[in-house]
């Protein structure tokens, strides 16, 4: 008894708060994987439940499912080396060189992070498609070939790779500019003063001190092809190839009783992409997400003489097909009575429009996806900062562990999640399925390892020694954590906030297995319109959903510098 | 209790503050399961004194005052306020149950809030109204001669107004015990000397029980009463300031605390140290050590004389007189450093002498030390 005694007194408020968190991030993160396991070794019969390696042994032995597998791996294996080439060349030209426009790449590039996948894969249809596509039509146009010839067909597994490989470009672009930021720039100047000529002081100092940010940039290139649901689900199907993801959303589409075996064909995603994660963390080592920005100062470019301009324009061919092409495809379609009928006056009308705004069912759909994502952000903030708090403040022992854990879901592939997801919250007790709890559960998951790094990042340019004062001065750490950490924290919180907030309005591969017609999302709704074939209504929901997006990340951008102009 | 003699107003504010003693026993952190940073510390203050803790970064005294604050909990040995336990290895009172204060290297004042805010902050956990508390903050910002400036944020103040307010902030609450963390250390040198004064000139003001971790031996001789010398998480000695610069226990202490010059040696007789075959230096003695050990002696550059040739007293004085030659000479205005070579000696002397002499590099000189300031100290194997 006196142990217990013992025990109480010293029983802080922060501890119950820790222990709370502890828990929420268990059930958040290990129940939908418990679930996951769980569920690829039984099969339902009847009443009962039977202890099985059947799902196994069906999801890895049948043609229909090895396939999948194959192309998976094929389209990975193409899409991260097409990544790193283009992303590492344009971060270099951004960061090195004096080519004209470094900051307008730069924001551009950036603004196709921002674009959804498969907003941007239906854009593509728009321009390569064989028959519509204005690519193609253009093609026509000039060399006079038959109407069923085409130049490019996006419905291939080229076409797929190509798409791919726009969206997955800029995540290498990030990390190689950061690093290449990062690298002294006395570095280069003493190889430079000891008589190395540019490209030498490039093959023996540069390229070296980029090499982990390259490998980490091709492994999340190769971790983002392999999981991506949207692009393979408007590209591959029409090409009669499943790819792994969309042949978990098949399988899902099968029912309840197909669980298992999505869980069991899910394995590889998960191990890989855990793999991938690993390493990726293992060649970035001690600095880990390179995105902390560099130290700034002023570097001398690489002088590019005659090439300024040739090289200005290679730079912008992938931002001319990531952005101008398809925003410019998006927005026309938007507008267009008849999508074969090309940009004509005659052609232009607002009726796509006042359809969707008609529609009960998407307007129901744009409430949902604005709550789940202001929710969300919410959520996952409160929930990061805390954890980054205690982890960083080395508040209780395992502290480590804790903030392991929050980055845990980034090893976790979206689809993967899903599953796990559907079958934790399907079954009593906890019956969320049918509910926007079971998104709100679901973006909050995967998108905690966002906010714990933007929180972690704000917190540790807060001293220690402000909290301490506080606290000396008669403050308990709950006090100091509203009075002083917060208040500081501030920017940082924002910033979290609206990491989560963006990519929550347009999650797709985890609500394409959880959504139900009550709870349907933007993006959801854009990918059964797809299946009935409704592309212009898609592209005028596409630009409502980038208006929203670009004004939320505006109207934040301002709070924030109207807070940094007060302190 | 003591109460401040000149304080404008501000004696009725102190009656709720209690003077307290401190005591340190057996302390001990390790750092990793092997390091012991504070390695067995005892330590007694008393009511109202100022202690500095001095030593190089890595010594562990930021520890000790982490450990007293109650931000580390010792992993052996006891924490006592007026002999009360507040720390050990299995109970610790949180730091905003202590009613200390601290002043930080980095002075810890938050950026979002005034000067005034600032100092305000602690009353809020203290039972006074808040009348009461705008005439604290308001009369020791007048203490810190920082009143015009109440309505300034931190980033708007120069170094030395920051601390400052620091130090208004950390005494308007009244604290039982005042700790701090290299507070000068942020500061150029003009200000950092300027402070220094301040520090005390407070301390005698409010007789606060303080500790005063520094690694600036300057700070530590002009703030505190008694200075523990720290290196490698133990005490190597406690004194006064006086007793530390002049009586160093250790040769740790003596090179550590001002500059100095050690002969290694063995002691014939009571005090006489041969520091080379056939080569002795008269020291002060010492009953702690016996003929035949060996051990070393300490002296100031500032108690080496220098004479010109023929000149200064004789070795019939009792004094230490040797006939050398100066090998270099450095002037710095209030000051000229030399070094000068004895003919058999093992190393060259250092001799620091006010700039009204001079000699040049070459020149032969008379070198005379006074056998009182030959200090014998252990000699301990070099780390």
């Amino acid at each position: 008894m006196p142990r217990v005694v013992a025990v109480l007194r010293r029983f802080e408020a922060t501890t119950a708060v820790w222990v709370f968190v502890a828990f929420v991030l268990f059930v958040l993160i290990l129940n939908p994987l418990y679930h996951l396991v769980l569920e690829s070794f039984q099969l339902t019969r009847g009443q009962g439940v039977e202890w099985t390696l059947r799902n196994y042994i069906k999801a890895f032995t049948e043609p229909l499912y090895r396939g999948p597998v194959l192309w998976t791996f094929i389209v990975s294996a193409a899409v991260g080396p097409l990544s790193l080439m283009v992303g590492a060349a344009v971060a270099w030209c951004v960061g090195r060189t004096d080519m004209p426009l470094p900051g307008f790449i730069r924001t551009s590039v950036l603004l196709s992070f921002v674009t959804p996948p498969f907003l941007g894969a239906i854009a593509w249809i728009f321009l390569a498609g064989p028959r519509e596509g204005w690519l193609n039509i253009i093609y026509r146009g000039i060399t006079g070939a038959a109407g069923h010839e085409y130049l490019f067909n996006i419905f291939t597994m080229p076409g797929v790779v190509f798409t791919m490989a726009l969206f997955t470009f800029p995540q290498v672009f990030i990390v190689v500019l950061a690093a290449l930021n990062n690298i002294p720039s006395d570095v280069e100047d003493a190889a430079s003063i000891a008589g190395g000529n540019s490209l030498s002081t490039m093959v023996n100092i540069t390229l070296p001190l980029v090499l982990p940010a390259l490998m980490a940039g091709l492994l999340l290139a190769v971790l983002e092809a392999m999981t991506l649901l949207g692009i393979p689900a408007v590209l591959a199907i029409p090409a009669r190839q499943h790819l792994m993801t969309t042949q978990i959303r098949a399988i899902m589409d099968e029912g309840i009783d197909a669980v298992g075996l999505a869980a069991a064909y899910s394995f590889p995603i998960l191990v890989a992409a855990a793999l991938l994660v690993w390493m990726q963390r293992a060649a970035l080592g001690r600095r880990g997400y390179a995105t902390v920005g560099g130290k700034g100062g002023h570097r001398r470019p690489q002088k590019l003489g005659v090439w300024r301009y040739p090289v200005f324009a290679m730079c912008m061919v992938p931002v001319t097909c990531a952005i101008v092409l398809p925003y410019f495809a998006l927005i026309a379609t938007s507008f267009m009575k008849n999508l074969g009928h090309g940009l004509t006056w005659s052609n232009m009308t607002l009726e796509n429009y006042r359809s969707i705004f008609q529609s009960r069912a998407i307007a129901s759909s744009m409430v949902n996806t604005l709550l789940l994502a202001t929710m969300a952000a919410t959520g996952a903030t409160l929930l990061a900062s805390v954890i980054a708090y205690i982890s960083q403040r080395q508040l209780v022992h395992g502290h480590r562990h804790l903030g392991l854990l929050a980055t845990l879901p980034l090893g976790i592939p979206g689809i993967v999640l899903g599953v796990g997801l559907f079958a934790a919250y399907t079954k009593a007790p906890f019956v969320l399925y049918g509910t926007l709890w079971i998104l709100f559960l679901a973006y909050v998951t995967k998108f905690l390892p966002l906010a714990y790094q933007a929180s972690n990042a704000a917190l540790m340019s807060i001293h220690p020694e402000l909290e301490e004062s506080g606290r000396i001065l008669g403050a308990n750490r709950l006090t100091v954590f509203k009075d002083v950490t917060v208040p500081l924290f501030k920017v940082g919180l924002l910033a979290s906030w609206l990491l989560v907030f963006m990519p929550s309005l347009r999650e797709l591969s985890t609500s394409a297995l959880i959504w139900t017609i009550d709870t349907k999302v933007i993006s959801v709704v854009i990918l059964n319109l797809y299946d009935e074939a409704r592309l212009a209504d898609i592209a005028a929901l596409g630009v409502i959903l980038m208006i929203v997006t670009l004004a939320v990340v505006v109207c934040v951008f301002r709070m924030m510098g109207r807070d940094f102009m007060r302190a | 209790m003591r109460v401040p003699d000149d304080g404008p107003g501000f004696h009725e504010g102190l009656k709720g503050s209690r003077l307290a003693t401190v005591d340190l026993v057996g302390l001990t952190k390790v750092f990793g399961g092997k390091v012991r940073v504070v390695d067995r510390l005892d330590l007694h203050i008393e009511h109202g004194e100022l202690v500095s803790i001095l030593g190089p970064s890595g010594c562990g005294k930021t520890t000790t005052l982490r450990l007293v604050a109650g931000f580390l909990q010792p992993d052996e040995g006891e924490v006592r306020v007026d002999g009360k336990l507040i720390s050990s290895s299995s109970f610790s009172v949180s730091p905003d149950k202590r009613n200390m204060s601290m002043i930080f290297q980095s002075y810890g004042l938050w950026p979002h809030k005034t000067v005034y805010q600032n100092v305000a902050y602690g009353l809020k956990f203290r039972d006074v109204t808040r009348a009461e508390a705008d005439r604290k903050v308001r009369a020791m910002l007048e203490v810190v001669r920082m009143e015009g400036l109440a309505d300034r944020y931190p980033a708007e103040l120069s170094g030395g107004q920051q601390q400052r307010v620091a130090l208004a902030r950390a005494l308007v609450v009244e604290p039982s015990i005042l700790l701090l963390d290299e507070p000068l250390s942020n500061l150029d040198a003009n200000l950092r000397e300027e402070m220094r004064f301040e520090i005390r000139r407070l301390h005698d003001k409010f007789k606060i029980t303080s500790i005063y971790v520094t690694h600036d031996q300057a700070e530590a001789m002009v703030t505190s009463d008694r200075t523990v010398v720290m290196n490698m998480g133990k005490v190597e000695q406690i004194g006064t300031p006086r007793e530390i610069y002049e009586r160093p226990r250790t040769r740790f202490v003596a090179e550590f605390v001002g500059k100095t010059n050690s002969f290694r040696g063995v002691l014939r007789g009571r005090d006489q140290l041969e520091v080379a075959p056939g080569i002795f230096l008269r020291t002060a003695g010492d009953n702690e050590f016996r003929e035949g050990q060996c051990v070393l002696a300490s002296v100031r550059p500032h108690n080496v004389e220098l004479y010109s040739e023929g000149r200064g007293p004789s070795a019939t004085t009792g004094h230490n007189v040797w006939s050398g030659r100066v090998t270099r000479a450095h002037y710095f205005g209030d000051s000229v450093d030399y070094l000068v070579e004895l003919p058999n000696w093992p190393q060259p002397i250092r001799a620091i002498l006010p700039p009204n002499v001079w000699f040049r590099t070459g020149d032969p000189v008379r070198l005379v030390i006074d056998p009182a300031k030959c200090v014998l100290l252990l000699d301990l194997p070099e780390d």
